[in-house]
């Protein structure tokens, strides 16, 4: 690396840390703005399931298998696959008329939050509605704030938890209605100052539609 | 099949990429786990920037090494490993985020949902690379980038944080940026 390579590194070093320009070309600042940018976002640091290698590794010996398959190998997968069925069948058809226990709501970004969204996992349980949010690209609260979840209805809103993902958004967040969700069926997250007041800020970063 | 892995072998000595790729090929466990330690993280993270949804994430991510791996006669060791697997990461990412927009709205996607289809080929490629990079980083510098671009810390706060004088968190943020810095030269723009 020549001395005006080591320069350079260390003007954009300067530059990713602080964001004080160091007196790089305009096109550069540009490309290391994205960097920033990309540093600060949610994608950048999220990892997937660990767990995702194995089903892969079965997915690929699968292939080969299909790859080396013989004729009366295909019959036998054929009739395996036939059962297979008729016991899924079977199974689909004993679950019906039956309520999900568990179904799943997606929240979008609003303007204050556009790149963020979220899944919500609701599920019925003895002591009420288990909601747990799986989070994406939303920022930490900043201090002083935190978020807060919501459950919205013709009677008004309801708190069911508060979060700040200040450790990251990789785990999902657990919070949980005491309501009944057919009464209160959108799903709402906003950031709250923490000035002791429990009324909502209003300042809605997710949420999804009744 | 045979064709490519005899190119490879022909590199091999020279070329690590093209090895671990000719074992993949081959179904060699350890060459799969080897290849999902180094590249899941960069797949992962253009897949959830294009698709804005964990589980569609995950789904393109297993596509794309299945894919890479049926795929291997297309693959040219000159190129390398990381564009190869990027190039089929961005087309899985695209493909199921068509499916996603063909299938009915059952439950709630704003329009706002649609804004991580809107990534340009040049920021997944920025995202791609930096992903690459930071992998490439010491745990503890990784950390302290982490802090200072996503947590949003002060210098003061991550010296608080970590229980270290802050001439000692000023001194490693920088040696971190400039690793990244490094690792990250080939996308300089001349002026």
């Amino acid at each position: 690396m020549s001395p005006a390579d080591r320069d350079h590194s260390d003007a954009v070093a300067g530059y990713l840390g602080t964001g004080v320009d160091p007196g790089l070309p305009a096109p550069e600042l540009v490309r290391l703005d994205l960097t920033r940018s990309v540093l600060s976002r949610a994608a950048t640091w999220a990892n997937p399931p660990p767990e995702l290698v194995d089903a892969l590794l079965d997915r690929i010996a699968i292939g080969r298998g299909a790859g080396r398959r013989s004729p009366v190998r295909s019959i036998a997968l054929g009739t395996l696959a036939a059962a297979v069925l008729v016991v899924v069948g079977l199974l689909a058809a004993d679950r019906l008329g039956r309520p999900d226990p568990e179904r799943q709501v997606a929240l979008a970004g609003t303007e204050l939050a556009p790149d963020a969204s979220a899944t919500a996992t609701l599920r019925d349980t003895p002591s009420g509605v288990s909601i747990r949010l799986q989070i994406v690209g939303l920022v930490p609260a900043p201090l002083g704030f935190y978020y807060q979840g919501w459950v919205t209805g013709p009677a008004g809103s309801v708190p069911i938890g508060t979060f700040h993902l200040r450790e990251g958004d990789d785990e999902p967040v657990d919070l949980w209605s005491g309501v009944d969700l057919s009464d209160y069926p959108t799903l709402t997250v906003t950031l709250e100052p923490e000035d002791g007041n429990p009324a909502s800020s209003g300042q809605r970063v997710l949420t999804s539609q009744p | 099949m045979i064709r490519a892995a005899e190119r490879t072998a022909v590199r091999a000595p020279a070329d690590p990429d093209g090895e671990l790729a000719r074992r993949f090929a081959a179904g060699d466990t350890g060459a799969v786990r080897e290849m999902y330690a180094r590249w899941s993280g960069p797949v992962y993270t253009v897949a959830i920037s294009r698709l804005g949804y964990r589980h569609l994430a995950e789904e393109a991510l297993q596509e794309t090494f299945v894919k890479a791996w049926q795929a291997y006669d297309n693959f040219d060791p000159r190129r390398g490993l990381g564009p190869w697997l990027y190039t089929i990461a961005r087309r899985v990412a695209l493909d199921i985020a068509r499916r996603e927009r063909r299938r009915p709205i059952t439950t709630t996607l704003s329009d706002t949902a649609e804004a991580p289809d809107a990534t340009t080929l040049s920021q997944a490629w920025e995202e791609w690379e930096v992903r690459c990079a930071l992998r490439d980083l010491p745990g503890d510098e990784r950390e302290l980038v982490r802090l200072t671009h996503y947590v949003g810390l002060s210098q003061s706060q991550i010296a608080d944080q970590l229980g270290l004088p802050i001439g000692t968190v000023k001194s490693r943020i920088h040696r971190a940026h400039r690793r990244l810095a490094d690792r990250l030269g080939h996308l300089r723009v001349r002026a």
